[in-house]
């Protein structure tokens, strides 16, 4: 048990340099939770002032970042300043469980649209680039080959019946220009503000490469529609761009109605494609 | 082999009838671009299985772990072209409250697609229980105090996996920026006594040596002298840098001359060793180069045939 303990009091430590200078200052209180041997106090209470801990902080932290900066980095640049107050946040509300940096980016992810949700964010483009830069990491790692053989079994898409949206797609919703808006994330020049507009994009790892499509207005609004629950509406028709792409698939056949990224549908739920 | 070390004679004698191989290099998404367009540029490659798949955890109801298409298309094409070789970093080996087996299961599966000749993982721990009972991860390896406690500990643990792994396993020596005061054991006498306890060999990591040498102020050729060189089936060579005043195993590009010393020292007197892996980050690559991983590839082959033969 105390070899557990010893453990679990170093890993604490190595994660918050809080702990290091409250142990500094009085270890018998600092780790009075623990179970400890007098040899594991003495050996904890002596780390606590080499210079290696602050380096396993640092190590720690840029390991736990790392991953954020990497795979949501147009909304960390949105984020600017709050960035840190709210990754720490995120840390100090959830154990850091198994490891997987993966998983915890997604779930930083979900922290952060709960915080946009409730108007604890700044930025106004975080929103539809946390939800841009979420379907990207999700295309990325999802298995390809099993949905490339998914599709391959269904018949064409017809273009005058209800479609779906290729299971290797995810649409989602902006509010502002999605060129004007990416090319300054892209760019590290986010501005203060651009002229509010709805718009739709697709995002496809189809081919292998990512793509990013922007439809047109009939399409987004029939999206809009069937993405709620409605019925599928024959998408090829009002987005041919789509269809020319291979992104749509026979929704009869096993499809699934596109579902969008990053927008609210509760005010939707009373919409029923006619 | 001196008379000190006779645990390595316990050793799996299937172990040691496999081929030295040479020089291999760790995978990471730039070396499958190099690999692709000169696949004779290692010997073997060493892969982490860990980094294939997304893992969904313990509490996955079904389809834990989602193995990376691309990443395993490349696995396909190398392993009919060379020897591979696993590393993982998820046994957690020396946790006192960790046991994972569905992950083992799923590193045994890949041996049985794949026929990695050996398997490796690190002397440190990850994992632990909160208090309030529920996992949690470190955020780094962390390592561990050289005591009788610890060794028993982790002994039982490569002796309980040794078996559902149809390859020999072999425990990598930590980079360790912390020191214990008061340990039971050196280092060496840790890694000896635990070969003769679990009958793993040794993954010796040149560069994570000169890490700790240099940070902690002892003779790393002390060490080896007194480290069972016969236990060593693989070596690790890396570069690193300063981070706040310590010397840090960072994997940032060309070993540094200390580390190509040790490794002239150890290849004349490991009469077990198959192979010497070169690690590199992949975040250092734009930095570092094509040219960079070329460079310290080539001078670890040369060094290699000077006292192995080409
Ligand atoms: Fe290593």
């Amino acid at each position: 048990m105390s070899l557990e303990s010893f453990q679990r009091a170093l890993c604490d430590l190595v994660a918050s340099p809080d702990l290091c200078l409250a142990v500094r200052e009085d270890s018998g209180a600092a780790l009075a939770a623990y179970t400890l041997t007098a040899r594991e106090r003495e050996r904890l209470a002596a780390v606590v002032w080499q210079r290696g801990m602050s380096t396993n902080c640092t190590l720690y932290r840029s390991n736990r970042i790392t991953p954020v900066y990497t795979l949501l980095p147009f909304t960390c640049r949105a984020l600017g300043g709050q960035f840190q107050p709210l990754i720490e946040a995120f840390w100090r509300a959830r154990v850091f469980g198994d490891g997987q940096f993966l998983s915890e980016v997604d779930r930083f992810g979900m922290f952060l649209r709960r915080r946009i949700a409730e108007g604890g964010v700044a930025s106004p483009f975080a929103g539809e680039l946390l939800a841009f830069e979420l379907a990207r990491n999700e295309l990325a790692f999802l298995p390809r080959k099993a949905a490339l053989e998914r599709v391959a079994a269904l018949p064409a898409p017809d273009p005058a019946a209800p479609c779906a949206l290729h299971p290797l797609a995810r649409a989602v919703a902006f509010s502002h220009d999605p060129v004007a808006l990416l090319d300054a994330a892209a760019a590290g020049a986010l501005p203060p503000a651009l002229p509010e507009r709805a718009a739709l994009v697709v995002l496809s790892v189809v081919t292998g490469a990512l793509t990013v499509l922007q439809i047109p207005e009939p399409a987004r609004l029939a999206c809009r529609l069937t993405a709620e629950g409605g019925a599928l509406w024959p998408l090829a028709s009002l987005a041919p761009d789509l269809a020319r792409a291979g992104l749509l698939v026979a929704a009869a056949a096993g499809g699934t109605a596109p579902g969008i990224c990053g927008e609210s549908m509760l005010e939707f739920t009373n919409f029923r494609a006619p | 082999m001196s008379g000190a070390f006779a645990g390595s004679r316990a050793l799996g004698s299937h172990a040691l009838g496999l081929r030295a191989l040479g020089v291999g290099i760790l995978y990471n998404e730039a070396v499958s671009t190099l690999l692709k367009a000169e696949p004779g540029m290692v010997d073997f490659l060493s892969i982490m299985p860990d980094l294939f798949w997304t893992d969904h955890g313990t509490g996955a109801e079904k389809n834990r772990f989602v193995e990376l298409d691309s990443w395993t298309e490349f696995l396909d094409w190398a392993v009919g072209r060379m020897p591979v070789v696993a590393h993982s970093i998820g046994l957690s080996l020396g946790s006192a409250a960790f046991d994972d087996d569905d992950y083992v299961e799923q590193l045994a599966d890949w041996h049985r697609r794949y026929g990695f000749l050996w398997h490796s993982d690190h002397l440190s721990f990850a994992q632990v229980r909160s208090a309030s009972g529920h996992e949690q991860h470190a955020g780094m390896a962390v390592p561990l105090p050289y005591d009788f406690e610890v060794l028993d500990m982790v002994a039982g643990r490569i002796r309980a996996l040794r078996p559902k792994l149809p390859s020999p396993f072999l425990i990598e020596n930590a980079v360790t920026y912390l020191r214990f005061a008061d340990e039971d054991m050196s280092e060496p006498e840790f890694l000896n006594a635990l070969v003769r306890q679990s009958g793993c060999f040794i993954l010796l990591d040149l560069h994570n040596l000169h890490t700790n040498a240099r940070n902690h102020g002892f003779d790393a050729l002390d060490f080896l002298r007194r480290l069972d060189l016969a236990a060593v089936m693989e070596v690790h060579i890396a570069g690193g840098g300063e981070i706040a005043g310590m010397y840090t195993d960072s994997h940032s590009g060309a070993c540094p001359e200390p580390v190509w010393a040790l490794l002239e020292e150890v290849l004349p007197r490991a009469p077990n060793l198959k192979g010497v892996t070169f690690e590199f980050h992949d975040s250092y690559f734009p930095v570092f180069g094509a040219a960079g991983v070329h460079a310290e590839l080539a001078r670890a082959k040369s060094i290699w045939s000077r006292h192995r033969g080409p």
